[in-house]
């Protein structure tokens, strides 16, 4: 009986980190601008997780684990209280035209931002969310989430300008 | 540059993957975290019920010891003389050690015949 309820919560974390594992892993990373960091926190929610995550009690896997990870991310930040200085790449190309000397000024204008911001950029972008569902996953405002987007691009653009 | 730049620039990368080492790392530790939670722990059980064991044997074969054997005194007048007669380097060593086996076989024998005197108060 027990093992089944095991070997079930097994079987269902493994499935929600096949499923969405990577993009957990993406959204730490552009938060925490750190892989390292990244990978502390993943394994984090994870084994949290097995001690409490009755299938059942879990309606949106996706939503549940997003926000857990966000909750550790900034957890691990403010016990951080400063960034750690990373030369690991953050990005990796999707497209053709991608040349190195562009994805290091994309990286290097990425880390300058705040990590709110750059949570921003990677909903709305990577994760192809509204500025509304971006609201409603991180408990900000539409106006907040809005405005950070903004910053965001108007910061990078600044910093890309030479280059871009 | 202008904001739309900046965003098809951003949309022609993503951010980066987790390693393959990172990902069998995690779903290996969940394996285990699993086995360990669903392991029947018999290993505490294991390890009192070693020790209780250890502990009454050892109280046993204590209780079971003869109290140690007080050796009495060795003769000092009897050594002496033992190694005068014997003489040279080791004679000292020599005589203490036949001395002392000279009164544990005298002691036994003193034990054997206070065991018998008081065997036969018991038969009379």
């Amino acid at each position: 009986m027990r093992e089944d309820a095991a070997e079930d919560r097994r079987r269902f974390l493994a499935g929600v980190y096949r499923e969405s594992g990577a993009q957990l892993y993406r959204y730490a990373l552009m938060i925490l601008a750190h892989r390292g960091d990244a990978e502390d926190v993943l394994q984090q929610v994870f084994a949290a997780a097995l001690g409490k995550a009755p299938r059942r009690e879990i309606a949106d896997p996706a939503a549940y684990f997003r926000t857990a990870v966000r909750n550790a991310a900034y957890s691990l930040l403010r016990q951080r209280r400063t960034a750690r200085a990373a030369e690991e790449l953050l990005l990796e190309p999707v497209a053709g035209g991608c040349s190195p000397l562009e994805q290091a000024a994309l990286e290097q204008a990425l880390k300058a931002l705040p990590p709110e911001q750059r949570e921003v950029v990677h909903l709305h972008v990577y994760e192809g969310m509204t500025f509304q569902e971006v609201a409603n996953a991180t408990g900000e405002s539409i106006n907040t989430v809005s405005a950070r987007y903004r910053y965001a691009v108007d910061k990078m653009r600044r910093l890309l300008g030479p280059t871009g | 540059m202008h904001d739309d730049d900046v965003d098809g620039l951003l949309r022609k990368y993503r951010p980066a993957a987790p390693s393959r080492a990172f990902e069998e790392s995690l779903l290996q530790s969940l394996d285990r975290e699993i086995l360990g939670a669903t392991q029947p722990r018999t290993w505490p059980w294991a390890v009192a019920a070693a020790a209780l064991l250890t502990i009454t044997i050892g109280l046993h074969a204590v209780s079971r010891t003869p109290p140690a054997q007080v050796e009495p005194a060795l003769d000092a007048r009897r050594v002496q003389d033992l190694a005068d007669d014997i003489g040279g380097p080791h004679a000292r060593a020599m005589a203490e050690f036949i001395v002392r086996q000279e009164q544990r076989a005298n002691a036994e024998v003193e034990q054997g015949r206070a065991e018998d005197v008081a065997r036969e108060a018991v038969n009379r």
